[in-house]
């Protein structure tokens, strides 16, 4: 046998290896992006098509239990529970990507000035940052809304003001590798401005990791959006949020298992699909992999 | 970090889950029959009778001087006569041949330290007590600043039961809860138990079990699965729709009664809309209270008229009821200047808008809070909800603006209608209203001095009325207590003002 052949049965295995780890990786993926585009469509549509207004209260049919008129049973005020989740999607989803974008925002931004400007600027921001990751986050967010007072708005912005310090630090230490290689020095020598080479040539190459960071926070907000609202500091009655309808349905527990049971589920899935997603999004934009297609 | 975040992630959703399936993985205790277990939502938290005298008056290891009759009436306790002297000054005649659970004879002097202790504390700074002395072996004279009729009823507050003067520390604080009553204290889990025993040398017929354990469960839900897992004797306040499953179980019994405990709005008074008088008067007409008694309260409890319960205390004045009329609160509405404007209503280019405020511990609150934002809306207001923490409601409401608190209290935990000025004083009211008015404030103050009971209902029923027509006040619904107990407990019966469980007839 040659060696040529050899190499080249090598190369197939690689290859087969590679091809299998690949759908592995992609099956949960796609799975995470058929939650995610499933929760988007149902967010859309569902409120339109469910016959159902989310706060219309029928009090002769409190607490009815699953039927095929009310395919999740209704609440303690007679309200149909599918067309609430229906709308608390709306909320959660919103709400998840809105502090998301606002998270990612603020910390991109403060990494590529600490990461590009350095000094005493760096140092400033990245203590900061620091003080804000020593901080358990969601002990800091019940603390801010519960100063600010309980509302929906509040609770985004608790949430938005705790989480984009790890932003900035994945964006930081990006630049800080970034700012010694050729282009970054072909371009500053070329006279281009600070502010074009941190937008132009910096920030395109941080994008990658961000956006994965971004995907997997998403769950972690609708996660903590939830339990503020759980605690009572995030959306009040009537509105239809999963945390809220969780936090009323608890004192029913033993007569209407449903009103837990429908928005934890709800909660769980749409956080399940959202870290696949992510998982896979990261699998498939991750550094190593990035490196080597430069390589190729 | 970012598997850190996902799997924290995940794992917040499980233990969640897991949490919730937990409730139903309890088992059974095999149980002492002597022994009697009773769970309640109220956690002692202090063996000091000023701090938490009421939750050990409760299971009856101490007794005040007076009790509160099964009819909500002041009866004999460690006292067995109590008279006016003149019109500032009470005596009590202690009872013959009593002794705390140490052995110590109960008389004047030992009495003594207790009720100073008492009558000196800050929650007892609303009774005007002079001077408390031993003016014999067996003669307890109280002094008051003012002529003061609801004395013998503060003097059943639990917050006045004598401990033995061994219990007192030199610096005034108590080491042990050593009473006079039917079960003497074992031992104590601050937050959660207290374990009673049967006090063999007790004056009355003593109690029936030999040891009483009283856990402060604070959830619901966990107390009634406690009772049907066999794990208390008894579980009180159990949620309304309890009542219906704890009947249809062989087991158990549910004992269903009504309390003097109401649910009620408070206006803000001070700030508009609610400073309009129609607007409130509006609010009362567009309530329909007898659909929350019917839905919500499961048929327990009842649609309130005024502050006091008829069918619980004869302290209730005939008042006229504010009816469920939409119509008569839209016209009302409309002549106050707000006028109807698509859905809602409009006055100088404001909003009609208005926000509730309530708190969840008591968790029909914010449900009920929904059903009557509805029906509000349904004439024009735009309502919103605000769920906060109890004590940060009247923290804001004493210092700011509001426009409406939903609220429930007992509306006569002691036996006195002098609870009223709690309400509606114009200076000593706790609640936040913000009402003033000289006659109802002049009643009150009166009612206070005269002895006549006819001559004190014939005040309280003027302060009645007249804060019927102002409502500063909007009274929604009275409360049914439900109790659940085993089916083989006999000998229980409930008691109105709940100043005692009276576990010592149980068998």
């Amino acid at each position: 046998m040659s060696d040529r052949a050899a190499n080249r049965r090598k190369r197939q295995a690689d290859k087969r290896q590679g091809w299998t780890d690949g759908l592995t990786a992609d099956r949960l993926g796609q799975f995470g992006i058929g939650v995610v585009l499933t929760l988007l469509v149902l967010a859309a549509l569902g409120p339109v098509v469910s016959p159902y207004d989310p706060a219309e209260q029928d009090l002769s049919n409190r607490l009815e239990s699953p039927s095929l008129s009310h395919p999740f049973g209704t609440d303690q005020l007679g309200r149909d529970v599918l067309t609430r989740l229906l709308h608390g999607a709306r909320f959660s989803l919103g709400i998840a990507v809105a502090v998301t974008t606002v998270r990612l925002l603020v910390g991109t931004a403060v990494g590529l000035v600490a990461g590009y400007a350095g000094g005493w600027v760096d140092e400033a921001l990245m203590r900061l940052v620091d003080t804000l990751l020593a901080f358990p986050g969601i002990v800091l967010a019940l603390v801010i809304a519960g100063i600010l007072g309980p509302s929906l708005v509040n609770v985004m912005l608790a949430l938005a003001v705790v989480g984009w310090a790890s932003y900035a630090r994945l964006v930081r230490s990006s630049v800080l590798s970034l700012r010694e290689r050729e282009f970054v020095t072909t371009a500053r020598l070329l006279g281009r401005s600070r502010m074009h080479i941190a937008t132009r040539h910096l920030l395109p190459n941080v994008v990658a990791p961000v956006v994965v960071l971004a995907t997997l926070d998403i769950g972690s907000v609708i996660l903590g959006t939830a339990g503020l609202s759980f605690l009572g500091l995030g959306a009040q009655p009537p509105t239809p949020e999963w945390g809220t309808m969780l936090a009323s349905g608890r004192n029913y527990l033993r007569q209407a298992w449903w009103l837990v049971n429908a928005p934890g589920l709800c909660i769980m899935v749409t956080v399940l699909g959202f870290n696949l997603l992510g998982d896979s999004l990261r699998d498939m934009l991750s550094p190593t992999q990035t490196a080597q297609m430069e390589e190729l | 970090m970012y598997k850190f975040t996902r799997r924290q992630a995940l794992f917040g959703a499980a233990a969640g889950i897991s949490g919730l399936g937990g409730y139903w993985l309890r088992g059974s205790e095999s149980k002492d029959d002597d022994t009697f277990r009773v769970g309640s939502p109220w956690t002692p938290d202090s063996i000091d009778p000023v701090t938490n005298g009421w939750l050990w008056r409760r299971i009856n290891v101490l007794e005040p001087l007076l009790t509160v009759d099964y009819d909500g009436t002041v009866s004999p306790g460690l006292a067995t006569d109590w008279h006016m002297v003149n019109n500032r000054t009470w005596e009590f005649a202690l009872r013959e041949g009593v002794t705390f659970h140490d052995g110590t004879d109960v008389t004047a002097a030992t009495v003594l330290p207790s009720l100073t202790r008492a009558f000196d504390s800050s929650s007892m700074a609303a009774v005007p007590v002079d001077a408390v002395e031993a003016t014999a072996d067996r003669t307890i004279t109280i002094q008051t600043a003012v002529p003061f009729s609801p004395l013998p009823a503060h003097c059943t507050r639990g917050i006045t039961c004598p401990v033995s003067p061994a219990a007192i520390d030199d610096d005034g604080s108590v080491n042990e809860p050593i009473g006079t009553g039917p079960f003497q204290f074992e031992n104590w889990e601050a937050g959660s138990t207290i374990t009673a025993t049967a006090n063999p040398d007790y004056y009355g017929s003593g109690a029936h079990i030999d040891t009483l354990i009283y856990e402060g469960i604070t959830d619901d839900q966990t107390r009634r699965l406690k009772l049907e897992n066999r794990e208390l004797d008894m579980a009180r306040i159990l949620p309304n729709k309890a009542a219906d499953t704890l009947a249809s179980d062989p087991d158990l019994t549910a004992h269903t009664y009504k309390i003097p405990r109401a649910r009620y709005l408070v206006f803000d008074l001070d700030s508009a809309p609610f400073s309009d008088r129609k607007v409130r008067r509006a609010v009362m007409h567009a309530i329909d209270r007898d659909h929350i008694v019917a839905s919500l309260l499961n048929g327990l409890g009842s649609k309130a008229v005024g502050p006091f319960p008829s069918d619980v205390t004869e302290w209730a004045a005939e008042l006229e009821p504010y009816e469920h009329l939409p119509e008569k609160a839209r016209s009302l509405l409309a002549e106050a200047g707000w006028e109807a404007d698509g859905d809602s209503r409009i006055r100088d280019g404001e909003e009609l808008s208005v926000s509730i405020w309530t708190y969840n511990t008591r968790p029909l609150l914010p449900t009920i809070a929904e059903v009557i934002q509805t029906q509000l809306q349904a004439v024009g207001f735009d309502v919103d909800i605000s769920v906060m923490e109890s004590s940060t409601i009247k923290e804001q409401a004493k210092n700011g603006e509001f426009d409406t608190v939903l609220w429930s209290s007992s509306v006569l935990w002691y036996p006195d209608p002098d609870r009223l000025s709690d309400f509606v004083h114009s200076e000593t009211a706790t609640m936040f209203s913000g009402y003033e008015n000289e006659t109802v404030d002049q009643h009150l103050e009166a009612a206070r001095r005269i002895a006549d009971r006819d001559e004190r209902f014939k005040r309280y029923a003027a302060v009645q009325r007249r804060i019927q027509r102002d409502l500063p006040l909007g009274w929604l619904t009275y409360y049914a207590n439900v109790i659940g107990t085993r089916a083989d407990v006999e000998g229980y019966q409930p008691h109105p003002i709940e100043s005692c469980y009276h576990l010592e007839d149980v068998t």
